[in-house]
């Protein structure tokens, strides 16, 4: 109780600390007129954001020569049984689709269980008659209105198979991607879990082409990772679980629900000492909002939520010797996003005071060239890019970037003044699967 | 001249996506909640520090445009240049007619 007091006031200190740090960037931006000494203070700031791009990859290249040479497949474990969870709410567009796509699964010994979380349009009967219409052994289940987690929860405890995978509705799972998560998972027996790729869906505008280049440096940061069995998010379009490591933990939360189940059970595996990998072919290409009205939304719900995750399993992380770990993720999810935005209206308050704009785009390309190069590493790992995706994180440097790097901030004030939040559902399209997305 | 217009175009976009970002939260904040009050001092500081921006970012413009339309010392041709030759000796004071003055 008395740490749980501390942590508020230590978030009490963070929200204050950080707009006070917030407005002394800009201050300071205004009245630094010595170019030298402007640049010294950006490159002190920012040396952990360089640092660690660095570091990505460095330990990407590293991860992507280790799982360059070719593997025998064991078909032992191909003959393993996998079950297949589906959560769904309100997904009549898309669902059908989805589970008409897991045909083309190169796995066969499936078993899909689709689980309607009280879904107040016609989800339950559009996924029933397309169980019935497969040759899949495809069971629905429904339940009311509860929660992500409780419906994952649901539909374990109706799993047949020795590994669990876990995807989205509106989500379209590669063919060979489960062979690829089974190999990696009997190359390392003592994983719990492997994170796959996620892809978006038909990228067609820059909002869009702007995430699916974001979730490419995320693999690169997963792969890093991955070399200590540190992953620290299994995606909810492409996990896969060793049913008996999901059992020990006791499933998804569901007593004190977040708004990421999915990086909450991630973190808690790594607080009990079970290693999470990361397989880059294991993916899933799913859709991704294209208007910057959605892409906010979701973003508050995953920045609110990832911390959340974070702050629940704090205390067993470092009663488990994760200290280290746990250093890292203060610096990824509050060090990073403050910083970030403090560095941002600095170079803001630059422009205004001196009215050249030269320090921006210096600091902007230093982060662009590195970004490309981890663009780079990523598509060596799963080919995904085009050449023209480069341009398009360029001018994204300028706009998208800002708007997020401001909105993650947003989030955390909210997060540390405990404003409340409910579940926000983006709008679904209809699936379209173009040769491309398979 | 071309390259502080393209220099301010882009300064321009930064600073419209930071504002931009800010006023969606506020818009965002408003449909979870209407009735939060904390909004209204989001939208003021918003309004007041784009105020303070503008007037600061222009008077710093302007002062950039007067020093480059001022004749810098490499833009005049060397033959208007004069050379004068500066009498650097120290100058000789006549200690008795400055004492004949003062009194």
């Amino acid at each position: 109780m008395s740490c749980q007091r501390s942590l508020r006031n230590f978030e009490t200190c963070l929200r204050y600390g950080s707009l006070f740090l917030v407005a002394f960037s800009f201050i300071l931006g205004l009245l630094i007129k010595d170019i030298n000494l402007a640049i010294a203070l950006i490159l002190i700031a920012s040396s952990y954001q360089l640092l660690r791009i660095l570091f990505y990859i460095v330990g990407a290249t590293t991860s992507w020569f280790a799982s360059h040479k070719t593997r025998p497949q064991d078909s032992r474990v191909s003959s393993s049984q996998i079950t297949i969870l589906i959560p769904c709410f309100n997904e009549e567009d898309v669902i059908a689709k989805s589970l008409q796509h897991l045909k083309t699964l190169q796995e066969k010994n499936l078993q899909v269980i689709v689980i309607d979380d009280g879904s107040t349009d016609n989800t339950l009967n559009v996924a029933k008659l397309a169980a019935q219409k497969l040759d899949l052994d495809i069971q629905v289940l429904h339940q009311r209105n509860s929660g992500k987690a409780m419906a994952l929860n649901l539909g374990l405890s109706q799993a047949r198979g020795d590994f669990i995978f876990c995807a989205d509705a509106d989500s379209l799972i590669d063919p060979k991607a489960l062979t690829y998560g089974l190999q990696a998972l009997k190359d390392h027996p003592h994983a719990a879990a492997v994170a796959g790729s996620v892809r978006v869906l038909n990228p067609s505008n820059m909002t869009q082409i702007y995430q699916d280049i974001e979730y490419g440096i995320g693999d690169v940061q997963k792969s890093f990772l991955s070399l200590f069995g540190h992953v620290n998010i299994i995606p909810g379009p492409a996990g896969l679980f060793r049913k008996k490591a999901l059992l020990d933990v006791g499933g998804y939360e569901t007593s004190e629900p977040t708004f990421a189940e999915d990086t909450e059970l991630t973190l808690r595996f790594l607080a009990r000492g079970s290693p999470v990998l990361f397989e880059p072919k294991m993916f899933s290409s799913t859709q991704a909002p294209k208007e910057i009205r959605d892409l906010i939304r979701q973003r508050y719900r995953w920045s609110r939520g990832i911390y959340q995750a974070f702050r629940k399993n704090l205390f067993q992380l470092s009663k488990n010797k994760k200290k280290q770990f746990l250093v890292y993720l203060f610096l990824e999810k509050v060090w990073t996003p403050v910083i970030d935005f403090c560095l941002l209206v600095f170079l803001l308050g630059q422009f205004i005071c001196s009215a050249k704009i030269d320090l921006f785009i210096t600091y902007n390309l230093l982060l662009f060239s590195l970004e490309v190069v981890a663009m780079g590493i990523s598509h060596a790992l799963s080919k995904r890019f085009r050449w023209t995706d480069v341009g398009t994180l360029l001018v994204s440097r300028l706009s998208l970037s800002i708007l997020i790097t401001t909105w993650k901030f947003l989030c955390l004030q909210e997060e540390w003044g405990k404003a409340e939040m409910t579940w926000d559902k983006l709008d679904r399209e209809n699936l379209v699967v173009t040769p491309e997305a398979v | 001249m071309i390259q502080i217009y393209i220099e301010q175009m882009v300064g321009f976009a930064v600073l419209a996506s930071f504002c931009l970002t800010l006023l969606l939260y506020v818009q965002f904040k408003q449909k979870q909640n209407p009735q939060t009050r904390g909004l209204m001092l989001w939208s003021r500081m918003t309004v007041v520090a784009m105020a303070l921006s503008t007037t600061i970012y222009t008077q710093s413009f302007l002062g950039r445009l007067q020093r480059l339309s001022q004749p810098q010392l490499q833009d005049v041709p060397s033959e208007n240049l004069t050379h004068d030759v500066i009498d650097t000796t120290p100058l000789k004071i006549n200690r008795d007619r400055s004492l004949r003055i003062l009194s």
